[in-house]
């Protein structure tokens, strides 16, 4: 099939994305963009040198060209991170650490929720393992299109350490259509912004958490949830994963109640499977 | 035919090392004991985390991306983060506890129903969380 392994969302269809691209037009129009494409066509068969000033210009490239939007909804998603784990008793080194570390907002929110219960260190690493089995696909979908013969373990887990369901999607629109040389680059650009945004976001959260309003803390712990529906919602390929998104949001409440140990990792198999079967009954494609 | 190795029998009573594993494995966050916070972190956090990336860059090789396998396994994620957006808003931890179930389900509702209709994913956010903390101000006692 000639069919993109992964097929890119359609740039009409997210909203997110709108900004980030009258920011790209405006930079490419800048002129900045199409002396760096004219930079990378001739740099092709020179040596490492020149490569290396490539790559730095790719870096800048995905830094300047992050988009606003999702980094400013990230930030302040992490600043309503950043309150809760000051309300779980965490410090503020571990606060912004779990950030750096972890980058994954539904992993670090599932480990802070289940420290305020007080769960045993394996309960909580099952939740939280549970939680990031969406980081499985996600990597394995994002990960060809920047592979190289020269990558060791060092740089394959550094690219991979960065994948997110943000990252994700800010990325697989992108990355793909640039020169394999300023992939890489680029996308730790746009990583460097999306997770320090984060960070900033964690450490000022926390640092405010004491002095927030009850109604301003309880408002943006709504966030996280609603910008991850949103979020789903708008890259939802298709009636499939609408229905996948469907049977999660209806499956998880009653499993809740009838396991609640295992009531997410149960959604997901029951809801997947599910979407799957009636995907292929119907014969919806993706 | 090789002799099967000798395997102690299960002893009756856990011994001193199975008893300490248990204690590590049920014991909670705690940050009296610095080493061990941060070792609860790493372990419940960083590293359950990141074998699913470890894994992943690992399968990225081999795997066609769109093979039903693939397929199946992004339903179980999209569902699975559904699912947990379900459960953030219903049963709430932290500061969002302190709003009533209602005012939860409206502010929500009010966010994705603007979302969707609107496509503008900031002024829908910033509807929602106005909402409930509106909300809460004017259950205030």
């Amino acid at each position: 099939m000639p069919r993109p392994p992964q097929p890119c969302l359609p740039d009409a269809v997210h909203p997110i994305d709108l900004a980030s691209k009258i920011e790209t037009v405006h930079m490419e129009n800048g002129g900045g963009a199409s002396g760096e494409r004219t930079a990378t066509a001739a740099a092709a068969p020179t040596p490492s040198q020149t490569e290396g000033a490539t790559a730095w210009r790719a870096y800048a490239r995905g830094v300047r060209e992050a988009p606003l939007i999702p980094a400013f909804i990230l930030f302040v998603t992490f600043v309503g991170y950043g309150a809760m784990t000051k309300d779980a008793g965490l410090s503020l080194m571990q606060s912004v650490l779990t950030t750096l570390t972890i980058y994954a907002l539904p992993a670090q929110v599932m480990l802070v929720d289940q420290i305020a219960r007080g769960a045993g260190l394996i309960a909580a690493a099952f939740a939280v393992t549970v939680t990031s089995i969406r980081l499985l696909p996600l990597t394995v979908a994002l990960l060809p299109h920047m592979r190289r013969e020269n990558h060791g373990p060092l740089m394959t887990m550094a690219i991979a350490h960065l994948v997110a369901v943000s990252m994700w999607i800010e990325s697989m629109r992108r990355v793909p259509h640039l020169p394999q040389p300023m992939r890489v680059p680029f996308y730790f650009g746009l990583g460097t912004v999306l997770l320090g945004v984060s960070a900033l976001g964690t450490g000022l959260g926390f640092l405010m958490a004491a002095g927030m309003p009850r109604e301003a803390a309880a408002a943006l712990m709504l966030m996280t949830p609603l910008y991850f529906l949103m979020g789903l919602t708008a890259s939802a390929l298709g009636p499939a994963d609408r229905c996948a998104i469907l049977c999660g949001v209806m499956l998880a409440p009653c499993l809740h109640v009838i396991a609640p140990a295992a009531d997410l990792l149960l959604t997901g198999v029951i809801g997947g499977t599910l979407t799957y079967v009636i995907a292929r009954w119907r014969g919806w494609k993706g | 035919m090789q002799p099967s190795a000798p395997i102690s029998p299960p002893s009756p009573e856990p011994g001193p090392v199975a008893l300490a594993l248990s204690d590590i494995a049920s014991r909670s966050f705690s940050n009296e004991d610095a080493l061990w916070a941060y070792a609860y972190l790493f372990g419940a956090g960083v590293l359950a985390n990141a074998v699913w990336r470890i894994f992943g860059a690992a399968l990225s090789g081999g795997i066609k991306v769109d093979s039903r396998a693939m397929i199946w396994v992004r339903h179980v994620s999209t569902a699975l983060v559904a699912g947990l957006v379900a459960k953030m808003v219903l049963f709430p931890t932290g500061a969002l506890a302190q709003a009533d179930l209602w005012m939860r389900l409206l502010a929500f509702a009010a966010g994705f129903g603007l979302f969707l209709v609107t496509k503008r994913l900031l002024v829908a956010l910033a509807v929602g969380l106005a909402l409930l903390a509106a909300a809460l101000f004017l259950t205030a006692g």
